[in-house]
């Protein structure tokens, strides 16, 4: 149901099209729904298309990435009704309105964060644009601000700063900061720790469940590959894996009973925390994630699934809902569904 | 304590100085090892006033070594090189810029400059201001609206800018002087004698349409190329995507882009700057326009080595100052140098 779901895309294709006309293909018929509320997690190896699809659902497309086929939607409480919910089509809605809706709705942390600021403004008067530019309260907005720096540990003379007075790690989280100003209901973020020492990813970990639990930003779509931040934090996961959504589910399930080979394979992976070497060994996935200019046909996990069979090879699997939310990509659970 | 701007200051100004000592040295030696024979062109020059004939003075004249002997000890051209470079050096610095051979009468130098340098100052200042002004707006407006209107706008940009001068002063010249008669076919305000009287400026202003025309044209082709790259430069760098993403509108994300793209727009004016000074040698010639082009054409044609060491250093010294301006401006436009004005360096 609509209440129920915040963001989804169907038949989502996003390519990069390089120069010699050869396309990479990041998302490649992606159909997801994201359920509305709490901190939840998009998991794959680099290369399998996060981030393209992350910045699709916010409908940030823009040369060398296009749409080849798809729609993307966003879904809110109608304005002035509690119980009423609207589904926006983000293609077809002006540009006014989908900037309306950026920055205040709906939110991004870039992975890029460290150069995500303007080389010749000071933050302070970023911030100011953006209050201005949404109708809002400078002053509030900029009180605020400070506030939420202090939370990331930033110094108070930050808003008189220009980008290159801050270090990597400083930027990053100033942008973290930024991003979840006006309080965004859908905000995605991809990778916010990735640059930041252990004391400062607790920082912005601990920041970002806060502003979840105390329902200031209603959903948190963490993009990462960090399989044990989002396995403390999130209630729900969606895999990828080559440019395809390869399971979905909540934490529990995927953590107890993953179904696609793929996920079993990147769960066995990672130690768990507190062990010791001898006592699991580690295993990795053999072979490489495909190349996503030239995707092997099929199954895109068949080269390196212990488990591939001949239609694998083929024919590219269905998606199977084995039961609401909880679905999987894979042709071994196609006759458990019949 | 000395801050690394100031120390960056510093050393920005003794390069220039050393610079400035190592051009006009060149614009000293440079006239003097040149073929031909100065002084035996100014003693022809002066023995045909009057007689509209040129050439062979040196040997018909019987007086003519005498002469010329005359002429070299007066201008002191039989001292060692030295002495005379530095006589020169410091008269050129205390604003004695020489005495031209160009002319029989032997005008000082500096006096020729001051009546042709304004003609060329009025031709090439507003010229400059008004292409870099438009030429950056057509640059900025075809990067941020794309599509058709960059790829024809690019496109005549380019055609423009590679006009050359002298051609397109022939056409304009064609067409409004010639075939329209509404504007003069050549610039020198006929008979008269350059000054600052109210008809002399008038007459100017009258030639000065089709060569300001021709270089304002010109240059708002090359300023738009450089604009229009700086601004798509910067539309495609992150900042850029991350205050899309902050829904800031398109007006805004463009005023971004500009105020990063137009930095070294300004540099570039700097430089430009110095330039001036030399006039546009071929649109002035082509013309007949009398400004510093022209004067140097004379000086240049007459083997006027006094005129020419003093120009040229002349010149070389305005262009070094532009530059120097411009490499300190640098500084105050981008607060990433900017910077280094606080920041302590033991």
């Amino acid at each position: 149901m609509a209440r129920d779901i915040v963001s989804k895309a169907q038949d989502l294709r996003l390519y990069y099209i390089l120069p010699n006309n050869i396309y990479v293909k990041a998302v490649d018929g992606v159909n997801i729904e994201i359920p509305r509320g709490g901190f939840l997690g998009l998991v794959g190896e680099s290369g399998s298309g996060k981030t393209t699809l992350a910045e699709g659902l916010l409908y940030l497309i823009d040369p060398p990435m296009i749409k080849i086929s798809g729609k993307i939607f966003y879904i809110r409480k109608r304005e002035g009704s509690s119980t009423e919910y609207e589904t926006i089509d983000l293609e077809t809605l002006p540009q006014h309105r989908l900037d309306q809706l950026r920055g205040v709705e709906l939110s991004l942390i870039p992975q890029y964060a460290m150069d995500a600021l303007n080389p010749t403004m000071k933050i302070g008067s970023f911030i100011k644009d953006v209050a201005r530019y949404h109708g809002r309260d400078v002053d509030e907005i900029l009180n605020r601000a400070l506030e939420r720096f202090k939370l990331l540990g930033l110094p108070s003379d930050i808003l008189n700063r220009y980008p290159h007075e801050l270090s990597g790690g400083m930027r990053q989280r100033t942008v973290v900061g930024i991003s979840t100003l006006l309080n965004p209901k859908f905000l995605v973020a991809d990778e916010p720790v990735s640059n930041l020492d252990v004391v400062q990813q607790h920082i912005v970990i601990d920041f970002l469940t806060e502003l979840v639990e105390k329902k200031i930003v209603e959903t948190l779509l963490m993009v990462t590959h960090d399989l044990h931040l989002i396995l403390e934090k999130s209630r729900y996961l969606l895999l990828m894996y080559g440019g395809h959504i390869v399971e979905t589910g909540s934490k529990e399930e995927v953590w107890s009973e993953p179904l696609h080979p793929y996920t079993k394979m990147f769960l066995e992976s990672i130690p768990p925390v507190g062990s010791r070497i001898e006592e699991k060994r580690i295993r990795g996935i053999p072979g490489n994630p495909p190349d996503l200019r030239y995707p092997p046909p099929g199954c895109r996990f068949h080269p390196r699934c212990p488990f591939a069979m001949d239609i694998c090879r083929r024919k590219e699997p269905p998606e199977i809902e084995v039961r609401p939310g909880r679905k999987v990509k894979c042709w071994l659970f196609v006759d458990r569904k019949v | 304590m000395v801050s690394s701007f100031q120390r960056y200051i510093i050393n920005k100004t003794a390069t220039y100085i050393v610079l400035w000592f190592l051009a006009a040295f060149l614009n000293f030696l440079l006239p003097r090892i040149m073929p031909g024979d100065p002084i035996g062109r100014y003693l022809e020059t002066l023995y045909n006033m009057g007689q509209g004939t040129t050439g062979g003075i040196v040997q018909v004249v019987p007086e003519a070594e005498k002469l010329r002997q005359q002429v070299i000890e007066q201008f002191g051209l039989d001292k060692p090189p030295y002495t005379q470079f530095f006589l020169w050096l410091i008269n050129f610095l205390r604003g004695d810029w020489g005495y031209s051979l160009a002319f029989p009468n032997l005008p000082p130098v500096i006096d020729l400059v001051k009546q042709y340098l304004p003609p060329t100052l009025m031709l090439l200042i507003p010229s400059l201001v008004i292409s870099w002004v438009v030429g950056n707006y057509l640059g900025a407006y075809m990067a941020l609206k794309g599509g058709k209107v960059d790829k024809i706008g690019l496109s005549s940009m380019q055609f423009i800018s590679l006009i050359p001068a002298y051609w397109l002063i022939i056409v304009l010249v064609f067409i409004f002087g010639v075939y329209y008669k509404i504007l003069p076919v050549s610039g020198k305000p006929g008979y008269m004698i350059p000054s600052l009287s109210f008809d002399y400026i008038k007459a100017l202003l009258y030639h000065w349409i089709l060569p300001m025309t021709t270089i304002t044209l010109i240059g708002i082709g090359g300023w738009s190329i450089g604009m229009r790259a700086y601004v798509i430069y910067q539309l495609n760098a992150n900042y850029m995507k991350y205050s899309k993403a902050l829904g800031l509108p398109q007006r805004v994300l463009g005023r971004y882009a500009f105020r990063n793209a137009i930095i070294p727009q300004f540099i570039a004016f700097a430089m430009s700057f110095g330039g001036l000074f030399a006039g546009n040698l071929l649109v002035e010639m082509v013309y007949g326009y009398p400004g510093m082009g022209s004067l140097l054409s004379m000086i240049l044609g007459r083997l006027d080595i006094f005129g020419m060491q003093a120009i040229f250093t002349f010149t070389a010294t305005m262009i070094l100052v532009a530059n120097y301006v411009a490499d300190i401006m640098y500084g105050f436009l981008d607060p990433r140098i900017r910077r280094g004005i606080t920041e302590v360096v033991e």
